[in-house]
Order: C-alpha cells, then structure tokens, then sequence
C-alpha cells in the first residue's frame, strides 16, 4: 500500500484563480467588492443606490450572480452600468474562474469599482474566494438581528457589513445595537452601515467610505 | 450544498495527486480535514462524495473526515474553551476579547492506494 500524505487546501484550485483575478484587479487600480446576503435582502437596491450617489465621482461595474434569468442585469444596466449576468445553473455561490470569465465582457480599464453580486446565500459564498478587495455582508432588518449568531461564518470573513431597510426598524423586532454588538466581538476592525436604500438615507457615508477604500488601493499602486 | 463543489474539488485534487505520482493502484482512503467553522458539513461532503465516485475507478474508496476544532482561549482570564459555535463572550469572564486560532481549514491530508 502507497500513502501519499498531501496537507493541501481542497480549494487551491479556486484559490490560484483567485489571486490571478486578484492580480489583474491590483493593475488596473481597480477595487473589486464582494457582496453577499440573503435573497431578498436589498442587494441589487443597494447597489442602484450607490451606483446614483457614485455618479461623477466613480465609474462603476456590476457582475450579477444568479441561478437563473437576469432580472438584476437589467436593472443595473438601466442605469448606464456595464453589467453581466452569471448564471450558475443551480449552483449556490459565484467561484473565481466564473469571474474570470465575466471579466472578458467587461472594460475593466474604464472602471474604479467593480460591484460581484454574489448569489443570494448566507453560507456557501463564504467559502469561495473571488479574487475581491472587500467583502460587504448585506442584512436587512426582516431577516432579524439574530442572523449573526445563526451563521457565523459569513460575518467572520465580511469587512463591512450594511444593514438594509433600516427604515423598517419600527415595524418589525430588530435590535440594531445588537448587531453592532455582536458585529464588534466577530469583526473588531470592520465597518457598519445603516441604510434605507429605497429612501436614499445612509448611502453617502457608505458611498464615502469605499471611495477612500478606492483611494487607498490606488496609493498602494504607486507605492509597489 | 456548495459541498458538491467541493467534492469535485477533492476529486480533481486526488486525481491530480496520482497523476504527478504516476500512481495507477485502487484508493483505498482518502483522508480529509474540515475546521468547525469552515462552513462545511461533514455529512453533506460526504454524500456529495459517494454520488460522483459511483462508477467511477475510485467506486468504493472511503473518505475520512477529521473535524478540526479550534483553539480558543480568553484573553482576560486565561480561560481554555471548547466551542462548538464562534464564541461572542468568554463563559467564565464574559469578557468579548477571545482569541481563535484555527477552525477553517479545509485539507486533502492524504490518500491511500494499494499498488
């Protein structure tokens, strides 16, 4: 008998693509944000908020991930965004080489901030990196400010987390403290936001926020 | 269900591994290391597993998943715990400051084939 002892990341694969993406992102200066959430959660409402209050001041992109269709592209391309649909065909999260491929049908070049709308999910798009600078958790208030404490995982590796529909806050039992709370003790050095996306409030802080993030990739470019 | 991906993963990982060894003898055992809070389930692995070796040449190899668990200590008090879940407080101190080291891993540790 012949025991081969690897010790290997199961997802090295993945990964190696990843930091190709991850590579070619860093030449362009380009800030690349991973946003993950529940279905329903108000990502792709998010995004159309940010895209309006990025106008004149960052050129945006938009990978969309879903199983099926391509409702959100639409959406955003109304917008004047480049935007391509992924569809996974059933599978659950986004993985690096999907990106690579979208990438092909994006000008890159012409973009500051690219936006992958990862599948609706808060477990399996944890587990996959995309080549992304950030990773920005979304959480609505109806899903309950228990989510944390359900699926750690996701929140462990978010740098921001932006709590949406904040304007809910009255209707349903949402304790945002909580969250903060909890956020604070999983992820001591990662921002929150609250947000009513439809109500346009909390955005430019949170638009702010990833244009200094923006700001501080592109320092680092000049200083490698 | 992202564990399917993995599985393929795995497979691509093993298969790759005897490739480079020139190796052609039946898997035995495959030998896999899954942290607590890596965000996989054990179980779903391994039926994700089972489905795509069927009629495979590696029909009938045995996957063994050691679940890794993190170390975790307060760093007020001292105090050592095992969790289950990601710790918010310290049970002893209830103090938030609790180091975590490890609990993510995801390892294809070894393979066993008979030559």
């Amino acid at each position: 008998m012949v025991r081969i002892v690897a010790a290997q990341n199961i997802l090295k694969a993945n990964d190696q693509i990843a930091s190709m993406n991850r590579s070619r992102f860093a030449a362009l200066s380009l800030l690349v944000v991973n946003v993950m959430g529940s279905p329903g959660s108000g990502k792709t409402t998010l995004l159309e908020s940010i895209a309006a209050q990025c106008a004149n001041r960052l050129r945006v992109g938009v990978i969309e991930g879903d199983l099926a269709g391509s409702v959100d592209a639409e959406r955003l391309e109304k917008l004047g965004l480049p935007t391509v649909q992924i569809n996974t065909q059933g599978a659950c999260h986004l993985d690096a080489s999907m990106i690579a491929t979208a990438c092909e049908s994006l000008p890159l070049e012409k973009l500051d901030l690219l936006f992958i709308e990862n599948v609706g999910n808060l477990v399996c798009p944890a587990s996959f990196d995309l080549g992304e600078d950030l990773r920005l958790l979304v959480l609505s208030v109806p899903e309950g400010d228990d989510k944390l404490v359900k699926y750690p995982v996701i929140f462990q590796v978010a740098d921001v987390l932006v709590v949406t529909k904040a304007d809910l806050c009255g209707f349903v039992s949402f304790d945002v403290e909580r969250i903060r709370k909890d956020f604070a003790r999983i992820q001591p050095t990662a921002a929150l936001f609250e947000t009513a996306a439809t109500r346009n409030q909390g955005i430019e802080p949170l638009v702010d926020w990833l244009a200094e993030k923006y700001r501080e990739k592109q320092v680092l470019r000049r200083c490698e | 269900m992202h564990e399917l991906s993995i599985a393929e993963a795995l497979l691509e990982q093993i298969e790759g591994e005897l490739q480079a060894r020139q190796l052609t003898g039946v898997v035995r055992r495959v030998e896999v290391a899954v942290g607590r809070f890596a965000g996989v389930v054990p179980d779903a692995l391994r039926f994700a597993f089972e489905v795509l070796i069927a009629e495979t040449p590696l029909q009938g190899t045995r996957l063994e998943i050691r679940v890794v668990d993190p170390t975790c200590s307060c760093k007020r008090c001292a105090a050592k715990m095992f969790v289950q879940e990601w710790p918010l407080e310290c049970p002893q101190c209830c103090s938030p400051e609790i180091e975590v080291v490890g609990g993510r891993e995801l390892l294809l540790e070894a393979i066993e084939i008979d030559d």
